[in-house]
């Protein structure tokens, strides 16, 4: 009940931005025209990389960027409403509710995983219909689950982040480490084979490597479920060793906060 | 200090809260400020009390505190008699908060959409939603302004917005804090009426108003807490606070023609101010006001006017502020 009324009153303040929308739809088509357009570039030349997933590069990067717009969101969401919230004012008036501070983070940030989602779905479907992506009934429910997974994964993550954000208000280590390496080692513009041996290393310690692959072997390479179980597994690993960490830290930083009565400073 | 009873809606109980703020030089030592030192009161159903104080004195701490955004260090907290926390927790006491910053409405959303996302919070149900609202739309007059958005409201309308959404779930304590700092002074005696008309007479809810505007506590105060850097100074009603500072009445002497010298000395007054044609005076009783003006007549005066003098909540505030009385 209280999730849906969040959801409710983030869809009206999303439709009383209306140019907003229309920037938006207009950025995703622009990135996805410019690495059509690499593609069409080296596509005569095909990197043994790219064999395994049709040589086609555009197809490529666009699992990537499905993925990593989900991951980020996952990243970014919860900090970036605690932050907002603070500055607008908000955070004050939602907290003097008997509402959980679970409930009032979730709440916030729901509107922008749907957001993500939607615009996954759209580039998925886009590669489908234009650029020979295949996605079968089965494999579509593996890749929610991978999707969902991704989620959790970074929503641990998140909540690291917005723990951090709680007590100190800026300067996030958190978000800016996880943000930037996933987006250099996580494969998504290019293969992690090609890093140096160390730098793959620390890519498999990230959790988009592991969701990019596993969606890639799906929709690309065509492979069945079994083939990316081991990748699942280190997903499901990482959630295991991150989500409660995170429940941890952020239940410490409320109750700091609460203490040194910055809950609503910014 | 007030007769206290073991149910009273608020109860606070030595209650301190440090604040520990970190130096911006890292290498010097986090600094301790004690916000509340030992404060105790209480708040009775359907009475106004009070807190007043200068910036920094502590009152906003206990706003917050009682609106769980900040935790305290030390005594105890009970709301009806039950711990805070676990009135808390069972959701057993209904607190509206009425904050000052109209910055905690989402100004996209209209004034009615906005307090039927707060009604959701609230755990008002789905179906009782839209009936809640319009009821409290009615009560405080904003009904033709609910379906323009907020950010095209006038500060009196954003005011009375934040009080709306303080009594959407019906509360028994109403905590405000600083209800009409932003409003011109019409539009604030319109708040001052609705709080004491709608809340006091009709509900009989208990409210803790925390304010330094003084003309606010003069209208609404029926019980006063003095605090000054985190401690209570003095409270009590207006009228004891009064006699804190003059334990007698004042009154003003006008003449026509001044009484000679030394006429006021074989009566019981003590005159505290004298300008041409007027005298201020202190008498421990009425009776010393007639004996004064007897022996300004009988000392060649010409009375033309004797006024008791209220003595303003701004005169009680600055001197007990200021340790006159005390």
């Amino acid at each position: 009940m209280k999730i849906v009324a969040f959801l409710k009153k983030d869809l009206f303040i999303t439709l009383s931005y209306r140019f907003n929308l229309l920037i938006q739809l207009v950025k995703i088509v622009i990135s996805l025209l410019m690495f059509y357009f690499i593609g069409e570039t080296f596509g005569g030349a095909m990197s043994p990389y790219l064999a395994r997933y049709g040589g086609n590069y555009f197809a490529y990067v666009l699992v990537g960027f499905a993925v990593s717009g989900f991951a980020s969101v996952g990243l970014d969401a919860l900090s970036d409403e605690v932050r907002s919230a603070q500055v607008e004012g908000t955070l004050e008036a939602l907290l003097s509710t008997p509402t959980s501070i679970y409930t009032i983070l979730i709440g916030n940030s729901l509107w922008s995983f749907i957001e993500a989602f939607i615009e996954s779905l759209l580039l998925i479907s886009i590669g489908i219909i234009f650029f020979e992506l295949h996605l079968s009934i089965p494999g579509a429910l593996v890749a929610m689950f991978v999707l969902l997974l991704t989620l959790i994964a970074f929503l641990s993550i998140g909540m690291l982040s917005a723990s951090f954000i709680m007590i100190f208000k800026q300067g996030n280590p958190i978000k800016f480490i996880f943000g930037s390496s996933s987006y250099f080692l996580g494969g998504i513009i290019f293969p992690v084979e090609v890093l140096p041996r160390p730098l793959q290393y620390l890519a498999e310690a990230l959790p988009i490597t592991h969701a990019i692959k596993a969606l890639r072997e799906l929709l690309l390479a065509k492979t069945g479920f079994e083939s990316i179980i081991p990748i699942i597994l280190n997903l499901i690993l990482f959630i295991i060793i991150i989500a409660p960490l995170s429940i941890i830290a952020f239940r410490f930083a409320v109750k700091r906060a609460k203490r040194d009565g910055s809950l609503v400073q910014y | 200090m007030r007769e206290t009873e073991m149910s009273d809606p608020i109860s606070f109980h030595n209650v301190s809260k440090i604040y520990r703020i970190p130096s911006l030089k890292p290498w010097q030592a986090i600094k301790k400020i004690s916000a509340l030192n030992d404060v105790s009161f209480t708040c009775p159903q359907g009475e106004i009390s009070c807190l007043l104080g200068p910036n920094g004195a502590g009152k906003t701490t206990v706003i917050k505190i009682l609106a769980g955004l900040v935790s305290h260090d030390g005594g105890d907290i009970k709301l009806y008699g039950m711990p805070y926390s676990e009135a808390m927790k069972r959701a057993s006491v209904k607190i509206g908060v009425m904050a000052s910053n109209d910055r905690s409405f989402y100004w996209r959303l209209t004034g009615r959409q906005n307090l039927e996302f707060f009604c959701s919070l609230y755990d008002i149900k789905r179906r009782a939603i839209h009936g809640v609202v319009s009821d409290v739309l009615l009560e405080l007059d904003i009904e033709k302004e609910a379906d323009k958005p907020f950010r095209l409201y006038s500060s009196g309308i954003k005011q009375k917005f934040l009080l709306a959404r303080s009594i959407l779930r019906n509360p028994d304590i109403l905590l405000l804090d600083e209800p009409t700092s932003h409003i011109d002074p019409i539009a604030k005696d319109g708040i001052h009426a609705l709080i004491r008309n709608n809340f006091i007479y009709r509900r009989n809810t208990a409210i803790l108003l925390c304010t330094h505007d003084l003309y606010e506590v003069q209208r609404l105060a029926d019980y006063i807490i003095l605090l000054n850097d985190g401690r209570i100074i003095a409270e009590g009603s207006p009228m004891r606070l009064r006699s804190l500072i003059h334990p007698g009445i004042t009154f003003i002497i006008e003449f026509s023609r001044m009484p000679g010298k030394n006429w006021a000395k074989r009566v019981p007054v003590t005159i505290i101010r004298e300008e041409r044609g007027k005298v201020e005076c202190v008498a421990r009783n009425k009776r010393g006001i007639s004996a004064a003006i007897h022996a300004a007549v009988n000392h060649g005066g010409k009375v033309t006017k004797c006024t008791e003098r209220d003595e303003s909540i701004i005169d009680i505030f600055s001197r007990l502020i200021q340790g006159n009385a005390l």
